[in-house]
């Protein structure tokens, strides 16, 4: 470290900063009101049915599982392979890493039908289920996070090197698990692949540098630090080789599934034929999520500029939960063929594509669990030293 | 701590300790293949294996007996709503795509899988095998995260959406909302020697169409039947060895 | 002390307060310091004054041989036999005259009447 960068709280008592903090905290509490609803009354008031047990909470669950990977381990690539610009934002990003997880959990848990028996995953394990090895992936991953944090308060810089090693690696090996839950339903056309975990990756890193982008961007700003726009760039570069692969990803996928005629049905289901989730599909995800931010990222006249970094990386964000909606829904709604060559009728919705569409209570629910985060982030920059005074060398 | 408790911890102990000493990589999969706790693969596992020939040709559209029968036996919530109402067995209508062809109904309901695809994605092992082959759910650890409806092929399985308020039999637990249910083959009538609710009503209404008794026991009528007539289950092609057969589809 | 930290001391403190209010206020409804009286309780007519087990120790114990009834029948695949919930509307006929009067004083609430029938 040859100009060690010093860190320190923000003062946190402009009127800004509060009326910033009341009012994510509002939107938070908005949330939770509706989970409390939601617990109270029983899941008839979202709109998820028998035919689509998975709706808005899970998407908004994997999305900040990604978010929270994603930052992990670009907050890791500073003490781990030496980039030192990154050392700036090391420290945020390991704590967003660990509020984003306990969000995702929250979205989790308070969906469940009886979040009351909470303890119950912990006492009881299936090892061949996902989510209980998932459970104890979340929990490793969290307390890698803070040990991690730890380290890096007390400048403890070989710990801190060999723990971003280890935090990268749970990291990996949380949102795999999490793609995973999804992949190994084999009952499902749509949910079947085992491309999912890396393109769960994939996303995960696209999406969490374009996070820490608007993120970093937003909190030097308005705590009035300076930030070297060569920092933003470089993410932007990254975000750019992480898009590829994910588009990469789903290009493969979708390929392959619809190379093969026993998925033609499906497939055109979520291609081509022009509903509400081909229009997600190829408006959000594909156009928002990959084309458009690659074109200003590999675009020389934009490449370069903060403005357009800032504006593709909200589309990334956006893309990305597009991305999660696709991965989570369709897949449900498409009815499952359970007698090949014959049409099914019955008072259960066989046979027919299922209806879905955002309730306001689950709106509320997962933005106010989203929120509910960064109340918390911008909690934490008053009272730890997580900013560094000068970004500039 | 009651005898059972003591008996299943040695019993965990001792595989804990074989497994330690002789292999541990086969205990792993041995594991894995039973799908971790719940399972009853114990010795005293008895031999029944219970399973279910449904004739789609003795079947009839109108006929609702075996749904009714089931709705009432096992208070599955009703609210007249398709999209939380439960649905231990359902009648389906099928038509073949070919012009002009007969359609056919049958009821649908779950298939107690030897390799049941709920069980084995269940994170808190809710979703047992009982030692005769029902694949129950214990709703008192259920914990109602749903993915055990995201993995059944067959939708088997229904959610309580809503509180239900009322029992129609009130000797057979009804479910709190939260939880995730299904046939459980009305395992409490087994019990008692009795044939499920839903074969009571279907012989009683004279279509028999559904012939239910123990798929190991060679006396057994369902055991003929499937040596005779080879009835098929569900997409077989997925290999979870359903233990609901049909014939005449 | 600076001044953040009395901050955090305050936020910590008012957080606190607010998670404790409900508690307290259902306390102080109920009358904190009062001793309830002890429940009436309406036994089976008829009967012998014995239940499965000796009194005493069905009043300590009774929750957990339903847990261990429970566990044994649903997951273990036994047959229905005495310890079991359905059992108890046998002789207890009225639930509100036994059950819930007991658990009001002892202020539990098991959820096992959300699905198991008794009168």
């Amino acid at each position: 470290m040859k100009n060690k960068i010093r860190f320190s709280t923000i003062k946190g008592n402009s009127r800004e900063y509060v009326l910033l903090v009341l009012s994510l905290g509002f939107v938070s509490f908005c949330g939770f009101v509706a989970a409390w609803l939601r617990y109270t009354h029983g899941h008839y008031i979202t709109n998820m049915t028998n035919a689509v047990p998975w709706g808005f909470p899970k998407i908004v669950a994997i999305y900040m599982i990604g978010l929270s990977a994603g930052s992990l381990v670009l907050s890791s690539l500073s003490g781990v392979f030496g980039i030192t610009e990154f050392k700036i934002f090391a420290r945020s990003a390991a704590l967003l890493a660990a509020l984003l997880l306990i969000g995702a959990l929250m979205s989790i848990i308070l969906d469940w039908g009886r979040p009351d028996r909470i303890l119950v995953p912990f006492v009881h394990i299936n090892p061949r289920s996902m989510f209980s090895l998932d459970a104890m992936f979340y929990t490793a991953y969290i307390l890698t996070c803070f040990v991690y944090l730890w380290a890096m308060f007390k400048e403890k810089t070989e710990l801190v090197k060999r723990l971003g090693v280890l935090a990268i690696f749970i990291a990996i090996l949380v949102h795999s698990g999490t793609g995973a839950i999804f992949g190994f339903v084999g009952a499902r056309e749509l949910y079947h692949s085992p491309l999912l975990p890396p393109l769960f990756i994939a996303s995960a890193l696209s999406s969490g540098s374009a996070m820490m982008v608007v993120v970093m961007y937003l909190t030097f700003r308005w705590s009035r630090r300076p930030l070297d726009d060569a920092l933003l760039i470089r993410l932007g570069s990254y975000m750019a080789a992480f898009l590829l692969v994910a588009g990469f990803f789903i290009f493969v996928e979708n390929v392959t599934r619809a190379y093969f005629p026993a998925n033609y049905e499906v497939q055109r289901f979520l291609l081509t034929s022009g509903n509400k989730y081909s229009q997600i599909f190829w408006v959000g995800m594909v156009g928002i999520g990959v084309v458009l931010p690659l074109g200003i990222l590999f675009n020389p006249a934009t490449r370069q500029n903060v403005g357009w970094i800032l504006f593709a990386s909200a589309l990334v964000l956006a893309g990305v939960l597009a991305e999660r909606y696709i991965i989570v829904i369709p897949a449900q709604v498409f009815p499952i063929d359970l007698f090949p060559g014959m049409k099914v009728s019955s008072p259960f919705m066989d046979g027919v594509v299922a209806k879905y569409s955002i309730s306001v209570v689950e709106a509320f629910y997962g933005l106010g669990i989203f929120t509910f985060v960064f109340f918390l982030y911008a909690l934490a920059l008053k009272f730890f030293e997580l900013l560094p005074e000068g970004a500039e060398k | 701590m009651t005898d059972m408790d003591r008996r299943g911890l040695l019993k965990a102990g001792i595989a804990v300790l074989a497994g330690a000493a002789l292999a541990p990589g086969v205990t792993l999969i041995r594991a894995f293949a039973d799908g971790g706790e719940g399972t009853s693969s114990s010795p005293s596992a008895s031999k029944i294996r219970w399973g279910m020939v449904i004739d789609a040709n003795k079947c009839t559209e109108k006929c609702q007996e075996c749904t009714n029968a089931c709705r009432t036996e096992n208070n599955v919530p009703f609210f007249g709503d398709e999209r939380w109402d439960g649905h231990w067995i359902r009648k389906a209508t099928l038509t073949p795509e070919i012009e002009g062809a007969r359609s056919r109904s049958l009821p649908l309901l779950c298939n107690h899988c030897e390799n049941p695809p709920c069980q084995h994605v269940c994170p808190v092992a809710a979703t047992f095998t009982r030692h005769d082959g029902i694949v129950m759910i214990d709703k008192h650890r259920c914990i109602g995260c749903r993915y055990c409806m995201a993995a059944c092929p067959y939708k088997a399985r229904t959610y309580v959406f809503k509180q239900p308020d009322a029992w129609s039999n009130p000797d057979v637990p009804k479910r709190d909302k939260g939880v995730v249910e299904k046939c459980t083959f009305c395992a409490h009538r087994l019990d008692q020697g009795r044939l499920p609710a839903c074969v009571e009503a279907c012989n009683k209404s004279g279509e028999k169409a559904m012939i239910f008794g123990d798929l190991n026991d060679p006396k057994s009528e369902i055991y003929k039947y499937i040596r005779e007539l080879s009835p098929k289950g569900i997409r077989e092609d997925m290999g979870l060895k359903p233990k609901v057969y049909y014939s005449g589809i | 002390m600076s001044r953040d930290s009395l901050a955090a001391a305050a936020l910590v403190a008012a957080l606190l307060a607010a998670a404790a209010a409900p508690t307290l206020y259902t306390a102080a409804a109920n009358g904190l310091f009062k001793k309830p009286p002890r429940p009436e309780l309406v036994l089976p007519k008829g009967g012998d004054g014995k239940c499965v087990e000796p009194t005493d120790y069905m009043r300590a114990n009774h929750m957990k041989l339903l847990v261990n009834a429970r566990d044994r029948i649903v997951r273990g695949g036994e047959k229905l036999d005495k310890y079991h919930i359905e059992g108890c509307k046998n002789c207890h006929a009225r639930r509100a005259e036994f059950c819930d009067r007991c658990h009001a004083y002892a202020g539990v609430k098991p959820e096992c009447f959300g699905c198991h029938y008794l009168p």
